[in-house]
Order: C-alpha cells, then structure tokens, then sequence
C-alpha cells in the first residue's frame, strides 16, 4: 500500500491496470477535484489485489474503497487496522449482474452490508421554507430566551464540533468522512456549517451542508437532551434551506430504505425519489 | 461512423429519462447529472460502443452537453 503521489500517478496507475487486465470493472465515481483533495491531504492510498486494485481514501476513522477488477468472482482484501467501506451504486430497476457477482464476493471476503440506501431530491426548497418558518420563528424566541445562540463554527470550536458530530447515533461512523480544520472553517464561513450553543458556549447541535458540485449533502444533529424540547432541528433546517433556495442549490440525501420512520418524513418534505440506490459494505478493522 | 448521436440519447433515456439530453447544457455543473450518473452512463458507453473509456476524460468539461459527450466518445472510438 503505498500514497497517490499526484493525478497524474492516479491515472496512470489506472491506465496500466487497464493495459494489463483489460476493461476493468469499478466503483470509483471521483471527479478529478474530489481525487486532487485526497492527493493534497495525503489521505489517497493504492493497494494491489490479486484481481486488480483498489484506491483507499482515509477518511480518519474508516477507509473508504474505490476497486479497479478484472474478475468480480476474485475479489478479496484483506482486513486493515480501520474499517473499510464500499459503495455500490446502481438504478433500482437496474441492478447489473457484475454488482450482484460483487455482492458474493464482498459477504465471502467478510464484509457485512450494513446499509441500503435511496438516492432523494427535494424538488421545492421554497414550499418546505414556507410551511416551517411559523415554527422556526417560535423556537427561536424561546432559543434566544434560553440564551442559546446560532452561529458560524470559529476554528477554535472544531474539535468540539466534531466530537459532538461523531457521537450522533443516527449517522454511522462511515457516512462521516474527513474535513480538514481549515476545510471546515471554509465551510462555516460560506454558511455550510452552524451550529446552536448554549449560554455557556458549548455546541448542542450542529448542521452541515456538504457540496458536491451544485449538489449538497448535509447533516442536522442535536444534542440528547434537547431533542424535541425547543425545535432545534427544525431551526436548523430553516437555516439550511434560507441558504438553499438563496443560492439555488440541489438539496439531496440518502435514506436509510428500512428507516421507515425517515422515508415518510422526507416524502412529507416532497422529496423526490430519484431511483438510485447505494448499497453500503464494511470490512471490520483488525482491532 | 455509426451513429453515435442517436445511441448516446438512447442511452441517456434509458438512464435519467427525465432530462432532456438534446436540449440541456452544463449538465454536470448545473446539477443535471452526477458523478454516480456519469459513470453509470460511461459503463454503459463501454458495453454499446466496445470502449474503454479513459478515466482521465471523465471531466465534467467532456459532460458539458450532448456535443461535447458526442466528440468525446468519437474521439475514444478513434483511438
């Protein structure tokens, strides 16, 4: 296992592979800035495999995989000291045989499938503003009677805000990638990323809009003890999606498709389910 | 060459039959298409045309517009 030293090393690594094996199947749907941000951070690995190769971007607490294989049926890997995630993804109605082949593979060389996960969009930001602001202006008076506060995360609170990122139970530690300190400071400063702290300055929830081109994913979480007790995340919401409709960005995310619970309440945002389907395998650490 | 216009906007029904291929621009940067779309539809490619798509040409420029995708898989053909 050795580092992507540029995109140039990445690429060629790829056409060699391909030049030896042949058309190669993959999973790696990386544009070339996502590639470049590993590179720069260090965090882009490649390991050979005896069907191929895979890239691992460390993304601190798990690895995530991106394979290059000429023989699905051959796929193994071994375990590493942090956990190891790969996405398949495919359209509902078209799940190729090679995936499926993959799936075998994935359980034999003993990863679990902990996720299957739809692919949503929200069509009408504006509607779903509109029916919460009432709400939100409610909570934030008594937010504000409370002494708790919105803000920008200021470099000083990032380890606070990851800590308390990595301990909300309802986002497994694999949908929880790397952003460097000074990455999430460029966050918060273009309103990506606030978070709610109370009178003693301490960080009780927290929502982040993470940007893929003109698409953003995000997250909203709130403390324990404050969930449902002053409408937090609804403010949050509100505040994500002021910013959405400002700059006309696409609000999109994955569902947990057993989380029954989730996929009603994103229907009742007028999410539109747009047929993709991500299936989520880990590889448990050595430890 | 075979038509590779028409295959390409069959190819594109069959994967986001919503989007209008013939007549939208900017398609990754204006939210069109994704990278999870682009590579679905550069598998695809490789199976209708017997290419090997070259990852370095998975940019978002040679995604722009049914032209630019045109050009680029005429170009890969031609290799």
């Amino acid at each position: 296992m050795r580092l992507v030293e540029s995109l140039d090393d990445y690429y060629e690594i790829i056409r060699k592979e391909k030049a030896e094996r042949g058309r190669l199947k993959t999973n790696d749907y990386m544009f070339p800035d996502a590639v470049k941000r590993y590179i720069n951070l260090k965090r882009l690995w490649i390991e050979k495999l005896e069907c191929g190769l895979v890239f691992l971007s460390d993304e601190e607490r798990f690895f995530q995989g991106y394979y290059y294989i000429d023989d699905v049926n051959k796929f193994e890997i071994d375990r590493h000291e942090k956990p190891i995630l790969i996405q398949n993804i495919y359209k509902s109605d078209r799940k190729k045989d090679h995936i499926c082949q993959m799936d075998i593979s994935l359980e034999k060389s003993g990863f679990k499938k902990e996720g299957v996960l739809r692919h949503a969009i929200l069509e009408n930001p504006n509607n779903v503003l509109e029916k919460l602001l009432p709400a939100e202006k409610i909570s934030r008076r008594i937010m504000e009677k409370e002494g708790f506060k919105m803000m920008k995360v200021h470099r000083n609170l990032m380890p606070e805000l990851l800590a308390f990122r990595d301990a909300i139970k309802e986002i497994p530690f694999y949908q929880q990638p790397f952003f460097s300190a000074d990455e999430l400071v460029f966050d918060s400063e273009k309103g990506l990323l606030t978070c709610v702290i109370d009178a003693k300055g301490s960080i009780q929830a927290a929502r982040h809009l993470i940007m893929q081109g003109n698409k953003s994913y995000g997250w909203i979480g709130v403390a324990e003890r404050y969930k449902g007790v002053y409408g937090l995340a609804s403010m949050l919401m509100v505040d994500q999606l002021k910013l959405i409709c400002q700059k006309g960005i696409l609000m999109c995310s994955w569902v947990e498709q057993n989380n029954t619970a989730s996929l009603q309440y994103h229907e009742r945002l007028g999410t539109k389910w747009t047929g993709t389907i991500m299936d989520e395998w880990i590889l448990y650490g050595q430890s | 060459m075979e038509n590779v216009r028409g295959k390409i906007i069959d190819i594109f029904k069959e994967l986001k039959p919503e989007l209008d291929i013939e007549k939208s621009t900017d398609l990754i940067e204006g939210g069109l298409l994704d990278s999870f779309d682009v590579i679905e539809f550069v598998s695809e490619v490789g199976d209708v045309f017997d290419i090997d798509f070259p990852v370095e040409e998975i940019i978002p420029e040679n995604f722009y517009s049914l032209d630019t995708i045109e050009k680029i898989i005429k170009k890969v053909m031609e290799e």
